[in-house]
């Protein structure tokens, strides 16, 4: 394969001719029209969206940069009283929790959302409305958080919220339950983004474009959702857990009564160390956009750099222990992490030498962008370094909870992450915006922004060297940290400077347009600077390169006359066209929803659900979940639309209109919120494995279990369940008139789903075992909550599936909404099965060894 | 059924088999880690960890030498050729990684904090 894997000298007529039909771009246009005025906020559009999460995510950056400098002006000096300890403690219990949770992972995702469809020559991704409710459930929480600063309600206990701190105990107030109910439920959101993405990448790519021809930012989006669906289950059931302990003395994280409080730590790690690489990767998946642009050649090592982050993405897996080196675990152990933190700095090197590579292969012009990917180089590496520095046991122990590691971690994200955004905002404003960001301005906000970070972090590292301590509100004169904290001060005001001089920047120039942006004035390669509209480009293109604007060298006109695939709209409405996943070959007509109400209202009454449960209003709240499902069922009741035969794309290809099973864009989602269910359940395991390996005691005996009869009922329970299941396919696949009796079948299998679990749950209350009793009762009926919400969205879909049942819209071919359905029951039977042996059996098992 | 779970299967493998390197590595690790856990906390008995963790690692080094042996032998057809290609380059940092994750076990003493 050559280095670009272009298939040239190929000449083949394209799809469609010229010149197009009467009335096939106005139709096109009204497909997609956007709402005017206010009611833009019911828009789903990417372009709309993208634009209000950057604009959210830049918002959370600005806020919480302003508590960064509050820190500073507090350890400016010496025995500073410019703020109270507990005001200091919340601030930079936010200022970590915002940066991390509401701009980090947010802002990524945004540009995600932004640009993908358009890279990959899709009109937009393929749930849109998943989209804009990720979004706006995204927006309500993180304002809400936010605000609970100013009543002096934040949390305090650091942005990782470690027990016993955060218990009840030590943190009786309600702002521990703020982080704990609005970061878990932002994170739902988040992965609800990722579900999108992923199906997006892998199944709505322009003919042609192969997983080997994918542009390298949506390779690092792609490993991206899938690290936040493996990682962020981990610290959801943490936040679970940790408020059902604060809620109802549930003592998971209480050592004395058979918790521990290292559990917390596991699992929030787990998370947490992924989490870097989850917002560095699509950074440098940025980065691996605009230097071969920048320096005018293709991509040195394009396939190494995709071996890279698909390593990363396994490596940075094996590394949570990396934040524990202090806590007592074995030597051993510690040495497996540490190896593992080297494993991961050699995919990391790759990427690092492949940007240098290609910037020697070519010749790099010195714009904005360029020089903020040039920062980025040198900061991420130098925060690379002292990242393995920091991953040598000895060393950690003595720089542990150390300036040197807040020094480390702001040169790892800071440099990995928001340099690479500033570059972001420079590279992709002229495709977006109707002018460019001014090369002037951006000079100066690279030259602040670079020279005030290292002047206020660079003099950290001596600071954490000679012993000062991180999450201190103040300290006493004549430790030798006085001159140090000042120069870190001025040098953070610096950086403000900096990011003023770009915010002058945009307003004096980003005036976003979806339909006349200034265009390709870098003379890029990938498809999203074909001309765009606010249907994307005007036909989908065919491409056969991993450059296609340098190597077809007609695509943007041909693509923007109508020439290509889909040039107008198939069906009257929204469409974008699935590909096959390795390959890229047509599949079928995707039919996309347009502009509505529901799934705002559904994010809004969610987000009312989970924050008003933090302030105790329990009857509001549930009133707000029942909307919030009232809102998503009405949401759905235009998914799943009737098959509308064959359409024409042009060039003799012709795709189905509708499509099931494994060919449905929305069986990948659900398989895909599957692998989130197991990672939650995953980690519960790991957590139910841990406490019996550190308070073995508080295992029952034999005789203090339930009968094994009664387990034997609910195991029965959930056989009955899946028979019902396939009995129910069965019905399905026959076909013919037997409505009703499929619709019985699918209540009764999940009444006996719910009746498993109720008959479990009444099982161990009768047995005399109560959650607050230890930590192994509360594992115990932490598996119940966690069936428990399974089994009720198993038992909503089905609802919803039983309405479409009798309204005759769920047949042998029409039948994506059972489909969905079956996978998520047949998954929710085989947890409770597995949850069963192991609260039931397992026990049994090792008092019996 | 038990058909269809094999082309199932079969299907999965030809898709995903290209990670398998980067899962024998996960699964060296787990077992590691795991195990010294167990073998500390509950069996008492040290000496067996080295063990276990030699045995996972030369199974997992095992395995995937048989895989760079067979994409090596396989003829250069289009389809899949950039995910083999891809997939044996990840095979060979899991070996790096899965030796490193060994010389843990060969340096260190079991059960010692």
């Amino acid at each position: 394969m050559s280095a670009n894997d272009h298939e040239g000298g190929r000449a083949a007529p394209l799809p469609n001719p010229l010149p197009r039909p009467d009335g096939e771009l106005e139709a096109l246009k009204r497909a997609w029209a956007l709402p005017k005025g206010w009611r833009i906020l019911g828009a789903v559009n990417n372009t709309v969206i993208g634009g209000f999460y950057i604009a959210t995510a830049f918002l959370f950056f600005l806020l919480a940069g302003i508590l960064g400098l509050l820190i500073r002006l507090q350890l400016a000096v010496p025995g500073n009283g410019f703020l109270s300890q507990e005001s200091y403690n919340q601030i930079f219990t936010m200022h970590g929790t915002v940066m991390m949770f509401l701009f980090a992972v947010p802002a990524v995702e945004a540009v995600g959302v932004l640009l993908l469809p358009q890279m990959l020559g899709a009109r937009d991704l393929p749930f849109p409305r998943l989209g804009a409710f990720a979004f706006w459930a995204y927006l309500v929480g993180g304002l809400v958080f936010f605000s609970t600063l100013f009543f002096g309600t934040a949390p305090s206990g650091g942005w990782f919220m470690y027990p016993p701190l955060t218990g009840t105990r030590y943190s009786p107030d309600i702002g521990a339950d703020w982080w704990l109910l609005g970061i878990g439920f932002i994170e739902i959101s988040a992965i609800a983004g990722a579900i999108e993405i992923i199906v997006g990448v892998l199944r709505t790519r322009a003919p042609g474009m192969t997983l080997a021809r994918m542009p390298v930012f949506a390779w690092t989006m792609l490993v991206f959702a899938f690290m936040v669906v493996f990682a962020f289950p981990a610290v959801i059931l943490a936040t679970i857990l940790l408020e059902l302990e604060r809620a109802f003395d549930w003592p998971f994280f209480i050592a004395a009564r058979g918790g521990d409080p290292l559990l917390w730590q596991h699992l929030f790690w787990f998370f947490g160390h992924p989490e870097v690489y989850i917002i560095f990767l699509p950074a440098a998946g940025m980065v691996s956009m605009i230097v071969p642009t920048m320096a005018g050649t293709s991509l040195v090592g394009y396939r190494l750099i995709v071996v890279a982050l698909i390593a990363v993405g396994f490596f940075s897996f094996g590394l949570w222990v990396h934040h524990m080196f202090a806590t007592g675990i074995p030597a051993r152990s510690l040495g497996f992490f540490s190896a593992a933190s080297m494993a991961v700095a050699i995919p990391s090197g790759i990427q690092v030498f492949a940007w240098i590579a290609t910037i020697a292969a070519g010749r790099l012009r010195l714009t904005a962008a360029s020089l903020f990917v040039v920062g980025f180089l040198f900061i991420f590496t130098l925060g690379g370094l002292t990242g393995v520095m920091v991953a040598l046991v000895p060393f950690d122990r003595q720089a542990h909870d150390t300036y040197f590691v807040v020094a480390h971690l702001h040169y790892v994200l800071f440099g990995g992450m928001v340099f690479p955004l500033f570059a972001a905002f420079y590279y992709w404003a002229p495709a977006l915006s109707r002018r460019a960001l001014s090369e002037r301005l951006g000079r100066w906000a690279f030259g602040l922004i670079f020279c005030g970070f290292n002047l206020a972090f660079l003099p950290m590292h001596v600071t954490g060297l000679i012993g000062m301590p991180r999450r201190v509100y103040t300290y006493p004169a004549g430790m030798g940290w006085d001159g140090l904290n000042l120069v870190s001060t001025l040098g953070a005001f610096l950086l403000a400077a900096g990011v003023l001089v770009f915010l002058v920047d945009l307003a004096r120039n980003l005036r976003p347009t979806n339909h006349d942006s200034a265009g390709d004035i870098w003379r890029a390669n990938t498809l999203e600077w074909l001309p765009n509209h606010v249907f994307a480009a005007r036909s989908i293109p065919r491409i056969d390169s991993r450059d296609p604007l340098w190597d077809q060298p007609d695509l943007a006109r041909d693509v923007d006359a109508g020439r290509h695939y889909l040039p107008g709209t198939a069906t009257g409405g929204r469409e974008t066209l699935v590909t096959s996943s390795l390959e890229a070959r047509p599949g079928h007509l995707l039919r996309l929803p347009g502009p509505g109400w529901a799934h705002v209202f559904a994010a809004v009454f969610t987000a009312g659900f989970f924050l008003l449960l933090t302030v105790k209003a329990v009857a509001l709240a549930l009133a707000c979940g029942v909307a919030a499902v009232a809102a998503m069922l009405v949401w759905m009741r235009e998914s799943d639309p009737p098959p509308a035969g064959m359409v024409d794309l042009g060039g003799g290809v012709a795709v189905p209109t509708y499509a099931s099973g494994p060919a449905s864009h929305s069986w990948w989602a659900v398989v895909v919120l599957l692998l989130v269910a197991a990672a939650l359940y995953s980690s519960y395991l790991f957590g139910y494995l841990y406490l019996w390996t550190v308070s073995p005691q508080q295992w029952p005996a034999r005789e203090a279990l339930p009968p094994l009869g009664r387990t034997g009922f609910s195991l029965l329970m959930l056989a009955v369940s899946a028979g019902a299941l396939l009995m129910a396919r069965g019905l399905l696949a026959a076909g013919g008139p037997r409505r009703g009796l499929l619709a019985i079948t699918v209540a009764a299998g999940v009444a006996s789903l719910l009746a498993a679990l109720g008959h479990d749950l009444w099982s161990n209350w009768a047995s005399g075992l109560r959650p607050q009793a230890s930590g192994h009762a509360a594992l115990v009926y932490a598996n119940a909550v966690l069936q428990g919400q399974l089994a009720g969205a198993v038992a909503v879909m089905a609802g919803f599936a039983l309405s479409r049942i009798a309204t005759g819209q769920v047949d042998g071919t029409r039948r994506v909404v059972f489909d969905n359905l079956a996978l998520l029951w047949a998954y929710a039977v085989g947890q409770g099965a597995v949850g069963l042996a192991l609260t039931q059996g397992f026990p049994r098992w090792v008092a019996g060894s | 059924m038990g058909g269809r779970l094999m082309t199932a299967a079969a299907r999965t493998w030809r898709s995903l088999g290209w990670l398998a390197g980067p899962v024998l590595w996960a699964a060296v690790f787990l077992a590691a880690y795991a195990s010294e856990a167990l073998v500390c906390t509950r069996l008492e008995r040290p000496g067996w960890h080295g063990a276990i963790v030699a045995a996972a690692g030369c199974i997992a080094i095992l395995l995937i030498a048989a895989r760079l042996c067979r994409t090596a032998r396989r003829s250069e057809e289009t389809a899949g050729r950039f995910l083999a290609r891809t997939g044996a380059t990840l095979d060979w940092l899991s070996l790096v990684a899965i030796g490193w994750t060994i010389s843990a076990a060969l340096l260190l003493p079991a059960c010692a904090v």
